[in-house]
C-alpha cells in the first residue's frame, strides 16, 4: 500500500477542466516528479492534494495511509502529515524568520529538538532569526519555506517549483537538500521547470500536458530519458 | 497657551476613542476580509447591558460589558459571517448591514426606541487640574485605557502563538491554513478581540455621554470604517493611527473651521476619506497582504 | 411573421414586466385609499430599485450611495413644485429663481432626474476609478455626505426638520407610468452597446480591458443613467408623501432598497422588479398588522418593528441560501405556452453555483492558480 495514492483526480475551474484523470502514487523515501509546460495542471494537482482547492472543484480519490483525504480542509491535511511548499514560497514577509518557523510547527505545537535540527540543516536561518522574513534573499526564503514545512513533521512533502527564480549555485544546494530529505524517508512530490535535474533525482516521473499525464517513466527509464533528451553530462 | 493644550488633550482623547473603534473593525478585516458593519451593534448592546447592570460595583459592570461584546461578537461570527466565508468583502458588508439592522430592531422591540440615561462613572467627567490645564478625568481614562489595550494587543500579536497566527492569517490566510492554522478558530479569535474592543468603546462612550440610544452604534461604526481606510485597510497599526488622525482632525476642524463651514465638518472629513481611497488606497500604514488576497 | 415574433421575443423581458406592472396597477387602482397608497409605495420602490440595479447589476460594483441620488431628486422636485407662497414662508432664504419657480409634477420629475444625473456625472469622475470594497466604502461616505449637507444647508432644505408643502398629486397611474419609463430606460441601457460592454467587463474585467473596453467610462455612463432613475424615483416619492426630512434618505432606506435588489437577484431587471414588489408587499402587510389594522381575513396584532426584523431576516436568509436571489440573474423568459423557444440569452444566466460578476461572488480564500 503506497503512502500517498492519487486516483483519477480531476480539477475544474468553472467550465475549464484543469486536471483530468490523473493517477499516481508516492511512497516513503522516494521522489516523484511532475514535469510539463505551464498551464498543464501540475500546480493544481499539488493544491488539490494539499486541500487548497474547494472540494466542489475536485473529483476522484486521494488516499494518505489508505485514508481518503480529498476535499479535507488544508489544516487537517497538514495535521495528517502532508505539507505543501507552494509556488512563490509564500513566506510571511512581515513576520520574522523565527515567527515563520514557529508557524510551521503549528500541527504539533513545536518542540525544541525539531527547531534545533531544522536550524542545523539551514544554519543561515538561525543567524537571521529575528529579521523580517521579507528581507531574506530568494534562496534564503526558499530555505525558510522548506524549513517551515519540515517543522510540521511531514511524511509527504509537496514541492511546487522550488528552484524558481534562484541562482544556479543555490539551485544545486536546494536539490541536494531535497535528496537528503528523501534519504531520510520523506516522500516527495516535486513539480519542476528544471526537468533534467528533477528527473535525475526521481524514481518516477510523469510528463503532463493539457491537464493529464501524457507519459510516465519509472526507474531506469527516467535516467535513459534524461540521457536522451538532455545529453549525458553528469550533474553535480 | 492653555487653550492650545486643552484642545490637544481633547484631540488625543477623541483620537484614542476612534483608534479603538478602528481597531475593532481592522482586526476582523485583516484576518477574515470581513467588513463588519454590525460592529456598531456590538457597542450598542454592550452599552445596554451596562445600563442593566449599572447598579453593581463598577469593576463587575466593566467585566460584564466587555463579556457581552465578546460573546455577541462570537455569536455573530458563528451564526452569520461563517456562512459567507467565501464571499467578497462587499457582500460581507451587506451581511453586516443585515445583522446590524436585525440586532438594532430587536433592541428597539425589547427596550423601545427612546434614548435612556445611565448613571455610570459620572464622577469621571469631573476635571482634574494638571499643570494649570483642567482635564476631564474621562479623557485621561480614555487615553490610558487605549494605551493599555494597544500595548496588550501588541504583546498578544508578537509574543503568543495565537497572535502570530493572527498576523500570519492577515497576511496570507490560505498559507496560514496550509501550515495548519485552523481557520474557524483564528477568525473566531479575531471576532473575540473585536468584541472586547467594542465592549471597551461601549464603556467609554456611555461614561462620556451618559445616554444610550438604539442607533448609537451607527456613527461609531462609520468612524471605524473610515478610520481604517485612512490608516490602511487590514493593517492594525494603520487602524490605530487612522483612528487617531481622524479624531485629531475632527477636533482641529471644530477649532479652526469658520462658522459657515462648521456644520459641514463631517462632509469635509468624509470627502477626505474618498480622496484617500482615490489617491492613497493603501492608507497611511499599508498592510502587507499577499497580492492575491486583495 | 417570424421576424416580428423574434422582435417580440427579444423585447419580452421588457414587455412582460410592463404588462405585469400595468395589470397589477390597474387592479390596485380600483381598490380603496389604503390599497392605492400601498401600491404607490410599491411602485416607487420598484423605480428606486431599478435605479440601483442599472448600476450595480450591470457593473457588478456595489453602491451604498444611491439613496443620496433619491434624496437629491426628492428635494429638487420639492423645491420646484412647492407653491411660491408656501416657499416664501418655509424657506425664506431660497436663492434666486428657486423662490418663485413652480412647475408641474412631470416636469419636476424630469428636472429632478437631470439634476441627479449632473451630480452623478461630476462624482463619477473620481468615484468610478474605484471598484470592489473601495467603491463600497466611498459610496457609503457619499451617502453620509449627502445626508450631512441636506441636514445643514438650511436655506435650501430647511435643515433637519421636515420640509412640507409638496403637492401630493401622485396617482397610481402616474406612479405606474414612472415605473414603465424606468423599465424602458433600464432595458434600453442594458441592451445597448454600453450595457453589453459593461456586462462583459463585469463578467471578466481583464478580458474586457484587453478588448479595449474602458471599464471606468462604461461604469460612469451606467452610474449617471442609474442616478437619473433614482432621482426620478425620489421625485415621485416627494409627490407621494408630501413632506421630506433628511433622515428618510439614509441607512434605513438604503438597507431596504438593497434588500429588495438582492432578494430578487441583482443581476437581472426582472429580479429587481420582483424583489421590490415582493418585499414592498410584505412590508406593507406587516406594517398594517403592526398598526392593528389587519389585512383581509388576517387579524393579528404584531409588535412594532416586526417589519424591520422580517426584512433583515429575509435578507440574511437570501444571502446564505440563495445569494443570486429569486431570479438567479435570469430575465423573464418567453412563455412556453406561446410556443417558440427562448431567445438566445445575451446575458447568460450564471449556471447554478457559479455566480457571475464580482458583486456577490465566491472568492476562494486560498489562492488558486492553475499551473
Amino acid at each position: 500500500m503506497p503512502l500517498l495514492e492519487v486516483r483519477d483526480l480531476g480539477v475544474r475551474y468553472g467550465s475549464v477542466a484543469a486536471v483530468r484523470g490523473v493517477s499516481f502514487t508516492c511512497d516513503a523515501g522516494e521522489i516523484v516528479t511532475l514535469v510539463g509546460p505551464n498551464g498543464a495542471g501540475k500546480t493544481s494537482i499539488l493544491n488539490a492534494v494539499a486541500g487548497a482547492l474547494e472540494s466542489a472543484r475536485l473529483t476522484g480519490d486521494v488516499r494518505f495511509d489508505d485514508v481518503p483525504i480529498l476535499g479535507d480542509a488544508p489544516e487537517r491535511i497538514v495535521h495528517r502529515g502532508i505539507s505543501l511548499v507552494p509556488e512563490g514560497r509564500r513566506i510571511f514577509t512581515t513576520l520574522t524568520v523565527g515567527e515563520n518557523l514557529r508557524l510551521g510547527a503549528t500541527p504539533h505545537g513545536g518542540s525544541a529538538e525539531d527547531m534545533v535540527s531544522v536550524l542545523e540543516r539551514f544554519p543561515i536561518l538561525a543567524e537571521f532569526r529575528r529579521r523580517p522574513a521579507g528581507l531574506l534573499s530568494g534562496g534564503q526564503q526558499q530555505q525558510l519555506a522548506l524549513a517551515r514545512a519540515l517543522l510540521a513533521r511531514p511524511r509527504v512533502l509537496l514541492l511546487d517549483e522550488p528552484s524558481l527564480g534562484l541562482a544556479p549555485q543555490v539551485v544545486g544546494d536546494l536539490f541536494r537538500a531535497i535528496a537528503d530529505l528523501r534519504d531520510e524517508g520523506i516522500g516527495i512530490v516535486l513539480v519542476e521547470q528544471h526537468a533534467r535535474r528533477a528527473m535525475k533525482l526521481a524514481s518516477r516521473c510523469h510528463v503532463m500536458g493539457h491537464g493529464t499525464f501524457v507519459q510516465g517513466l519509472e526507474g531506469s527509464d527516467v535516467a535513459e530519458v534524461v540521457g536522451a533528451y538532455f545529453g549525458g553530462d553528469a550533474l553535480p | 497657551m492653555s487653550d492650545v493644550a486643552q484642545h490637544l488633550v481633547n484631540a488625543a482623547s477623541l483620537g484614542s476613542l476612534y483608534a479603538l473603534l478602528a481597531l475593532g473593525i481592522a482586526v476582523i478585516f485583516g484576518v477574515g476580509r470581513i467588513l463588519n458593519f454590525a460592529h456598531g451593534q456590538l457597542i450598542t448592546v454592550s452599552a445596554y447591558v451596562l445600563l442593566v447592570v449599572s447598579g453593581l460595583p463598577w469593576p463587575l459592570v466593566v467585566v460584564l460589558t466587555l463579556l457581552t461584546g465578546v460573546v455577541l461578537a462570537l455569536a455573530m461570527e458563528r451564526f452569520a459571517f461563517r456562512h459567507v466565508r467565501r464571499a467578497d468583502p462587499a457582500t460581507t458588508l451587506i451581511v453586516g448591514f443585515a445583522v446590524a439592522a436585525l440586532i438594532q430592531e430587536i433592541l428597539v422591540l425589547s427596550v423601545g426606541a427612546r434614548s435612556k440615561t445611565v448613571d455610570f462613572a459620572t464622577s469621571t467627567t469631573l476635571p482634574v487640574d494638571i499643570a494649570g490645564i483642567s482635564i476631564p478625568r474621562l479623557d485621561l481614562v480614555t487615553m490610558g485605557v487605549t494605551a493599555v489595550l494597544l500595548i496588550g494587543l501588541t504583546l498578544l500579536l508578537t509574543r503568543t502563538t495565537v497572535g502570530i497566527q493572527l498576523r500570519a492569517a492577515s497576511e496570507d490566510f490560505g498559507m496560514a491554513r496550509l501550515l495548519g492554522v485552523r481557520s474557524t478558530r483564528i477568525v473566531a479569535t479575531a471576532f473575540a478581540i473585536s468584541g472586547l474592543l467594542a465592549g471597551t468603546a461601549a464603556v467609554l462612550l456611555t461614561a462620556k455621554s451618559g445616554t444610550l440610544a438604539p442607533e448609537m452604534g451607527t456613527p461609531a461604526v462609520l468612524i471605524g470604517f473610515f478610520a481604517t481606510v485612512i490608516g490602511g485597510m487590514g493593517s492594525l497599526p494603520g487602524a490605530a493611527v487612522g483612528g487617531f488622525v481622524l479624531g485629531v482632525v475632527t477636533v482641529l476642524m471644530q477649532v479652526l473651521l469658520p462658522d459657515g463651514l462648521l456644520p459641514y465638518r463631517e462632509s469635509l472629513l468624509f470627502t477626505c476619506v474618498i480622496a484617500m481611497l482615490l489617491f492613497r488606497p493603501q492608507g497611511i500604514l499599508p498592510a502587507a497582504t499577499a497580492g492575491q488576497r486583495v | 411573421m417570424s421576424m416580428l415574433r423574434n422582435t417580440w421575443i427579444r423585447a419580452w423581458p421588457l414587455v412582460g414586466l410592463v404588462l405585469l406592472i400595468s395589470v397589477l396597477s390597474a387592479l390596485l387602482a380600483t381598490g380603496g385609499g389604503e390599497v392605492r397608497a400601498a401600491s404607490m409605495t410599491g411602485l416607487l420602490d420598484v423605480v428606486i430599485v431599478i435605479g440601483l440595479y442599472v448600476f450595480v447589476g450591470n457593473s457588478g460594483v456595489m453602491s451604498f450611495g444611491h439613496i443620496g441620488f433619491v434624496a437629491i431628486g426628492a428635494y429638487t422636485s420639492a423645491l420646484i413644485t412647492i407653491p411660491a407662497v408656501s416657499k416664501s414662508l418655509l424657506l425664506p432664504d431660497l436663492p434666486g429663481f428657486l423662490g418663485s419657480i413652480e412647475v408641474s409634477m412631470w416636469a419636476s420629475f424630469g428636472i429632478a432626474a437631470v439634476v441627479a444625473m449632473l451630480v452623478a456625472a461630476v462624482l463619477s469622475v473620481p468615484l468610478m476609478r474605484l471598484s470592489g470594497i473601495a467603491a463600497a466604502i466611498a459610496t457609503l461616505a457619499l451617502l453620509v455626505i449627502v445626508g450631512d449637507v441636506l441636514s445643514n444647508y438650511k436655506a435650501l432644505t430647511g435643515g433637519q426638520g421636515t420640509l412640507t408643502g409638496v403637492p401630493t398629486d401622485l396617482t397610481v397611474g402616474s406612479a405606474a407610468l414612472l415605473v414603465v419609463i424606468a423599465l424602458a430606460v433600464a432595458f434600453a441601457f442594458q441592451m445597448s452597446r454600453f450595457g453589453l460592454r459593461l456586462r462583459a467587463a463585469r463578467d471578466d474585467e481583464v478580458a474586457a480591458r484587453s478588448l479595449g473596453i474602458a471599464v471606468e467610462n462604461e461604469r460612469r455612463i451606467a452610474f449617471v443613467v442609474s442616478a437619473g432613475i433614482s432621482g426620478a424615483g425620489g421625485a415621485g416619492y416627494a409627490h407621494y408623501v408630501g413632506s421630506l426630512a433628511p433622515d428618510q434618505f439614509y441607512l434605513q432606506l438604503t438597507f431596504l432598497i438593497l434588500a429588495m435588489l438582492i432578494l430578487g437577484g441583482m443581476y437581472s431587471l426582472a429580479g429587481a422588479v420582483l424583489g421590490a414588489t415582493l418585499l414592498s408587499t410584505l412590508s406593507t402587510v406587516l406594517d398594517r398588522l403592526e398598526g392593528g389594522e389587519g389585512v383581509g381575513p388576517l387579524q393579528v396584532k404584531l409588535p412594532a418593528n416586526t417589519r424591520e426584523v422580517a426584512v433583515a431576516v429575509i435578507l440574511l436568509a437570501v444571502l446564505f441560501l440563495r445569494p443570486n436571489g429569486v431570479m438567479g440573474g435570469r430575465e423573464l423568459s418567453w412563455p412556453r405556452v406561446l410556443g417558440g423557444r427562448r431567445p438566445q440569452d445575451d446575458f447568460g444566466p450564471p449556471p447554478p453555483g457559479e455566480p457571475a460578476g464580482s458583486g456577490l461572488v465566491d472568492g476562494d480564500p486560498i489562492s488558486v492558480k492553475a499551473g
